[in-house]
């Protein structure tokens, strides 16, 4: 009889003693074994058999008694080993005709045990008999009439099992974590001995070997290391933060950003556990600020409250994610998330989330694609951001810009006057406004910064507008006051004398008369209104007389109106780029435009 | 009066683990002879046990301990306890492991926080420091406590039917379920089950 | 220096009329000790063969001298069985304590190692187990239990080869009531294993001989006491069963044999054999009470027995009475006074002797024919296997025949 037996002395002794040694598996697992720290039933029994099946071949048929404890009957874990059976390639066995024993009817069992449905599958029998003649009767009419399960009965028992994962949302957690780990590691080959661990309860628990039942590995795409590959510039700082990194995702992200792309990183993750929602906020954005991130990966749900709350707006991540866009906007934050919930990801996108790396949960693998797609979509979305860091170095400029003007246009009118602003008060919502539309520019997904340069252009222009004047006697003046104004340009019997020089390219100047005469080229662009002058002259002339900054400190600024012309002219074209220096240097210009007249203040 | 020592090293999840949550947590803290630490005290504790110390165990009848608080020897420490002095230990965590029994050398339940924290955890701790409770599985089972032990009664029955004889072990296993249950022979045996089983 | 004291051997063995024996004794005793005092000096070694060669000690003479050491091996072991026995159970159970004493290494090769940092690997401890092994004198155990020592305690942790006789495959290596096939230093089995998953292992992922799954080849062929023996761990209960009575093995163990022997018998009192648990030979001890069971169910006139247990003065006594079964045989008889070494009472003394105190109870009849109640002992403190007689001592009544079993707490 090329029959296996499976019993805990639990049998009648005649009937043990009838199965030859290759035949009998004694299945029994010590106190002691349950004491141990990394003790779990599934992998207890995944060794007890993977032990017995290494030298053993297929069986014809398999007896189990329905449970195999001693002391504690409905833990009816014959059921539980017959289903490791079932869902176990590497025993040979997974289609094997299963026959339990037990006085118990196949219905009580099922009422009794969560994988009560394997007992109504194809090749699932069951007796209350024990003695020898009714096993031999047993075993020959299964030879004759049900040898083994074919693919389709096998799908059935599949549908049938349906095991489920534990109700405890953080162990679900874990799970899906592990799950998501195991698929990824397995696409990029990634290893070490975290992801060991992770791979091994993979292959030993019941549930993960029902996944793997439905979502074989084979199936899991490869990815090549090109395909994995970041483009990018300068190398940012980047921060991973997850109080669960330690549980494989640090190897997954250090194969991928590391040993790949060159790309260093950082990571929180045990300092958070046992911390409080706020302490975990104060810790991440007093590292992001420390150490000058620019980009922070985030795990959505860091702290055990998470997982329980209906109100996104409590879950640690978004609240983590609002503080460091206040820090700087423009630092980039990638949420990593398990979530499907499409508010969920709409929050975290208004909150000004960056990207999005999802982590797979066991539904999604039905599509033997979705682990490729997700790791792709990871490092596009990694590239993305990673080519958008420019940004926290612009608004580490802007923003206090931006934040001096609110404050201004907040200010009321007979304060704004006693400090003595030059620009007038009735100007600063347009000026807020323009401020706004450029940071709200620079944190679409644009494909250059065009677009925000002028916004900031605009404010410049506008400034320097107010202050250099035509006057009512045809020369120019740059208004120093209400009451002075200083000439810039005077006409005077066929000659405009410019009263700083310029030098050759018209972008710098020294303090001299120029005079140009009738007849010369450059005439007719001075003979005009105040407004058509070149804009250069008369921003150094707004700067020298009005805001007494030296000719040599004005120099940098003389190219952006040049950039402005082409950026208005090619607002789609990335000839002549408007790079992150001319957006700092538009800043700059504006605040040194914002400053006060000290001299007026009381 | 039983006593109790029951252990989350993290208080947070032990509240929000509860069917009921901070209530539950206040309801538990109020049964007499039931002890649940605050974190300080928690911490105190199972720092002296994994390194060996027992002396905050010795006055209890049934610990019950988060698997991630002890190190292995934490959990030996206890284990050396349980047995030379015959307490109850309950060991829970929230890994995906069927739940497992032991009755020897001690009284050992190692089960998933989901089975811990059900609704029966309340009436099995009020019952079990009033010395009401004959098996710690009632914790599981409830008021089926009984069925797992009689369905072993008719498993043993059925070997000695055929054996004529028991091992000693079993002898002893059947004389302590005879204690409980009376003698039955299989047809009252097999009555009782099914009626028991109906009910679930 | 080295050459006076070559010299000095050489004179002593030459001058002294040493038999052959006498004088390989001597050479290889100052061999050991130059070996110590002086390192590896391979000119005294090289005297040592010459003086050796001289007298004729190696060569030719080497097998002479083997076949001599063999028989006188063997006069050894007839000398050992033939010298006397002293009846003290009392000292083997001191030695059987030592299995649950805290501060002693062979306690631990009977319970699981719970500090895993205790033997950093097998060597140190098999080391530590044969030293309390010289230290604690178990060697002499075999003067007062002999079954215990031969068939269980050395077999089952000292014994690391097999004894001559197993070698010649006259009786195969086993020990106590099963035979079990594996001990802890013989075959190399744990040694192996152990090398391999607990000393090259660190700390934390140690894995203690006990987990061990025993090799199918060394595997009981048969289900002991209704367990399949898988791992070293059973090995190691089933060796505590034998030398120790727990919780309610006795009371059990007894039924057994009571279901068997006595099943036609009233056998009161039985119950309270539950609880008590004592140190030493229990395959023996059941052996005994077996063996009386058996000689009560000869006596069918006398249906009711009564079994009591009780612990008194440090010691566990054990009373089965056969109620109004009464001997009636002259007190002197040969099978009672146990002078022909033959008889049940006989055979259930030499079954006991070491383990308890063994006393009979019963009405006889004296010189005159006249009846007397006596208390006969058969084992008592301070006697010896060979010479002594059993005490009588003249009681008052008998409620019938008591046999009294005086076990050692």
């Amino acid at each position: 009889m090329n029959a296996l037996l499976i019993h805990n002395d639990n049998i009648k002794n005649s009937l043990i003693n009838h199965f030859s040694k290759e035949g009998l598996l004694h299945f029994s697992i010590s106190s002691a074994a349950m004491m141990k720290e990394t003790f779990s039933f599934d992998s207890v029994a995944h060794g007890i058999l993977k032990n017995h099946f290494a030298s053993k071949g297929k069986y014809d048929v398999i007896f189990i008694p329905y449970t195999l404890s001693n002391e504690n009957y409905l833990e009816l874990t014959g059921i539980i080993v017959a289903a490791h059976i079932r869902l176990s390639p590497e025993f040979k066995n997974t289609k094997t005709p299963i026959v339990f024993l037990g006085s118990e009817s196949k219905g009580q069992i099922a009422k009794l045990s969560d994988l009560g449905g394997i007992l109504f599958t194809s090749g699932v029998f069951s007796t209350d008999k024990q003695d020898i003649d009714s096993i031999n009767n047993q075993y020959d009419w299964i030879l004759k009439n049900k040898k083994e399960l074919n693919d389709i009965e096998y799908s059935n028992f599949l549908e049938k099992l349906d095991i489920k994962p534990s109700a405890n949302h953080l162990s679900y957690h874990s799970i899906a974590n592990e799950w998501a780990i195991y698929r990824w590691a397995s696409a990029i080959n990634a290893n070490d001995s975290d992801i060991e661990k992770i791979i091994t309860n993979v292959e030993t628990q019941l549930y993960f070997k029902y996944l793997r039942t439905l979502y074989p590995k084979k199936d899991i795409p490869e990815l090549h290391e090109n395909q994995l590959k970041i483009k990018y510039s300068e190398s940012p700082k980047i921060l991973y933060i997850d109080d669960e990194a330690d549980k494989g995702w640090y190897e997954i992200f250090c194969s991928i950003l590391y040993d790949i792309n060159n790309l260093n990183f950082s990571y929180l993750d045990e300092e958070l556990q046992s911390k409080t929602r706020d302490e975990i906020i104060k810790l991440s954005t007093d590292k992001i600020k420390a150490e000058e991130i620019d980009l922070v990966i985030l795990d959505f749900r860091l702290h055990p409250d998470d997982f329980n709350t209906s109100n996104i707006q409590e879950v640690t991540g978004l609240k983590l994610l609002k503080e460091i866009k206040n820090v700087n906007p423009g630092i980039q934050v990638v949420i990593f998330s398990a979530t499907n919930k499409v508010w969920n990801l709409q929050a975290l996108q208004e909150a000004g989330a960056d990207g999005f790396i999802i982590k797979e949960s066991a539904e999604n693998s039905e599509d033997i694609d979705f682990t490729k797609d997700s790791i792709l979509a990871m490092t596009g979305s990694l590239e993305l951001c990673i080519n958008k860091v420019f940004l926290k170095e612009i608004f580490t400029n802007l923003s206090p810009l931006s934040d001096f003007v609110k404050l201004l246009n907040s200010t009321k009118p007979k304060n704004y006057s006693k400090k003595g602003y030059f620009i007038p008060k009735g100007n600063i919502p347009k000026y807020c406004e323009l401020i706004k539309s450029c940071e709200i520019l620079l944190l679409s997904n644009l494909t250059n910064l065009n677009l925000p340069f002028l916004q900031l252009i605009l404010i410049i222009e506008d400034i320097v507008k107010t202050f250099y004047i035509h006057g009512s006697d045809g020369n120019h003046y740059v208004e120093i006051s209400l009451f002075e104004r200083i000439p810039v340009l005077i006409k005077q019997d066929g000659i405009i004398t410019l009263k700083i020089k310029p030098k050759p390219n018209w972008s710098s100047f020294e303090l001299s008369d120029f005079d140009i005469l009738k007849g010369d080229k450059d005439y007719k662009y001075f003979d005009t209104i105040a407004d058509r002058v070149m804009f250069n002259y008369r921003l150094f002339s707004v700067l020298y007389f009005k805001y007494n900054i030296a000719l040599s400190d004005i120099n940098k600024y003389s190219r952006l109106y040049q950039k402005r012309s082409r950026a208005v002219a090619h607002l789609n074209s990335s000839d002549d780029k408007i790079i992150t220096r001319d957006i700092i240097d538009a800043v700059e210009l504006i605040a040194i435009l914002f400053k006060n007249n000290n001299k007026h203040q009381k | 009066m039983r006593r109790v020592l029951f252990i989350d090293d993290r208080p947070n999840r032990q509240i929000q683990s509860l069917p009921n949550g901070l209530d539950d947590f206040i309801t538990i803290q109020g049964i007499k002879g039931v002890d649940v630490l605050d974190s300080e005290r928690i911490v105190l504790l199972l720092k002296a046990i994994n390194s060996g110390i027992i002396d905050g165990l010795i006055n209890f009848d049934l610990l019950i301990f988060h698997r991630s608080s002890l190190s292995q020897k934490g959990i030996d420490t206890v284990r050396k306890l349980c047995k030379n002095s015959n307490i109850s230990f309950i060991l829970f965590s929230g890994s995906l492991s069927p739940n497992t029994y032991f009755k020897q050398p001690f009284p050992l339940l190692v089960l998933n926080s989901k089975d811990l924290y059900s609704d029966k955890l309340i009436p099995f701790l009020i019952s079990f420091s009033n010395d009401k409770v004959k098996s710690i599985t009632e914790l599981l089972y409830g008021e089926n406590w009984e069925l797992p032990l009689l369905m072993r009664y008719r498993q043993l029955i059925n070997k000695i039917e055929d054996e004529n004889d028991l091992p000693i072990s079993m002898e002893e296993a059947l004389d302590s379920l005879i204690d409980i249950f009376g003698k039955l022979d299989l047809p009252k045996l097999n009555k009782l089950i099914n009626e028991k089983i109906e009910k679930v | 220096m080295k050459k006076d004291k070559l010299q000095f051997i050489a004179n002593i063995i030459e001058k002294n009329k040493f038999t052959a024996n006498q004088k390989e004794r001597f050479v290889k005793l100052a061999l050991e000790e130059l070996k110590h005092n002086e390192v590896s000096d391979n000119a005294i070694l090289k005297g040592i063969e010459e003086i050796k060669e001289k007298l004729g000690i190696t060569g030719d003479n080497s097998s002479r001298i083997n076949e001599t050491k063999i028989k006188s091996s063997k006069n050894q072991i007839i000398q050992t069985q033939e010298r006397r026995k002293i009846h003290d159970p009392t000292r083997v159970v001191n030695w059987l304590k030592l299995f649950t004493q805290d501060n002693t290494h062979i306690k631990f090769s009977n319970h699981p190692w719970d500090d895993l940092d205790k033997y950093e690997n097998i060597k140190v401890f098999f080391d530590e187990l044969n030293s309390e092994y010289k230290e604690g004198r178990w060697h002499d155990m075999q003067y007062y239990s002999p079954d215990l020592y031969w068939s269980k305690i050395y077999p089952f942790l000292f014994q690391k080869e097999l004894t001559k006789i197993q070698e010649d495959g006259k009786i195969k290596y086993g020990w106590g009531k099963y035979k079990i096939k594996i001990g802890w230093q013989y075959p190399k089995t744990i040694k192996v294993w152990s090398n391999t998953n607990y000393d090259a292992k660190p700390n934390n992922q140690k894995i203690t001989p006990y987990e061990m799954k025993i090799p199918d080849k060394l595997l009981p062929e048969e289900i002991i006491d209704g367990k399949t023996i898988q791992y070293f761990e059973d090995v190691v209960d089933v060796f505590k069963k034998e030398i120790e009575f727990r919780d309610n093995d006795l009371y059990y163990s007894i039924m057994k044999i009571k279901k068997k022997e006595l099943n036609e018998f009233s056998v009161k009192g039985i119950e309270s054999l539950k609880g008590h648990c004592f140190f030493t030979n229990t395959e023996c001890v059941l052996k005994a009470i077996e063996r009386i069971f058996k000689m009560i169910k000869k006596r069918t006139s006398a249906s009711i027995i009564n079994i009591s247990a009780q612990v008194e003065d440090k010691l566990v006594i054990i009373n089965i009475c056969q109620d109004k079964s009464y001997s009636d045989k002259p007190i002197n008889h040969p099978k009672i006074l146990l002078e022909k070494g033959s008889g049940d009472f006989s055979i259930i003394t030499k079954i006991l002797f070491g383990l308890c105190d063994f006393s009979i109870e019963s009405r006889f009849k004296d010189k005159e024919n006249n009846t007397v109640y006596a208390q006969i002992d058969y084992l008592f403190e301070g006697i010896n296997h060979t010479d002594y007689n059993p005490r009588i001592n003249i009681i008052d009544a008998s409620a019938g025949f008591k046999y009294i079993l005086r076990f050692p707490l």
